[in-house]
């Protein structure tokens, strides 16, 4: 039985950290252009959702370690 | 339903979350802190405080795992009711990242739990996978050997059928 899930999060987190797709450009509206789909709306608010908030707050964390290690 | 081959004595009796009234105990209240954000800002100042600071490189310095350490503190407030499970599981990797900064600025030799050994594989596909890879080495080991007795055989018996034939190809047999 699992009773200790720290393991498994950190690995999770950190996977989906290195496959993260790189964020492409949007070009802004035009008058002519097409309305942007909802979809698109959704993934602009990616750094709303708790797991992104999280992944940048190890970011910095890592960040902060590698300079401890490197001084 | 598989029935488990030996019964499990150290469960709580049926019944036994009814012996309390319910919303008396703090995990049945709404949670103290109910985001991330809220979480961390309670486990910080703690974490970075001098108290708890020395009490933690102590454990880590006993060779306790930061994983359990991390689990353990989240487990605690979530039973304090300061912050729901899901709140927990989602600050886990921060609290273990956390826990490494400050053995790291402390320069403390720890175990972070996170090393892919054999004794942390929980998953029974893990085990099942190591174990047949071991055999297969073991199997293999044993044709090489096989093989190689084969193959030390047939020089044997090739040099005896040299040393026999003593003489060239045209000379006359014995």
């Amino acid at each position: 039985m699992l009773t200790n899930p720290s393991a498994i999060m950190h690995q999770n987190l950190s996977m989906a950290m290195k496959n993260r797709p790189e964020e492409k450009e949007v070009t802004s509206n035009t008058l002519m252009g097409p309305p942007k789909k909802q979809m698109t709306k959704a993934k602009d608010n990616d750094i709303l959702q708790p797991s992104r908030r999280i992944a940048s707050y190890l970011d910095t964390i890592r960040a902060k370690r590698e300079e401890i290690k490197n001084a | 339903m598989l029935e488990p081959s030996t019964p499990k004595l150290d469960a709580p009796i049926p019944g036994h979350s009814l012996t309390a009234e319910l919303g008396s105990r703090p995990w049945q209240q709404p949670a103290q802190y109910t985001t991330v954000e809220d979480a961390l800002d309670y486990y910080i100042p703690r974490l970075e405080s001098e108290e708890v600071t020395s009490q933690l490189l102590d454990v880590l310095e006993m060779g306790i795992p930061v994983t359990t350490i991390a689990n353990t503190m989240q487990l605690g407030s979530v039973m304090e009711g300061k912050h729901s499970v899901d709140v927990g599981m989602l600050i886990l990797p921060v609290l273990v990242e956390l826990i490494m900064l400050i053995a790291d600025s402390a320069k403390v030799e720890y175990t972070s739990g996170l090393e892919k050994d054999k004794k942390m594989r929980g998953s029974l596909v893990d085990l099942a996978v190591s174990k047949f890879k071991e055999d297969k080495d073991k199997t293999e080991d044993g044709d090489t050997m096989e093989e190689k007795d084969d193959g030390k055989l047939v020089a044997d018996s090739m040099k005896q059928a040299a040393e026999e034939r003593v003489g060239g190809l045209m000379s006359r047999g014995a």
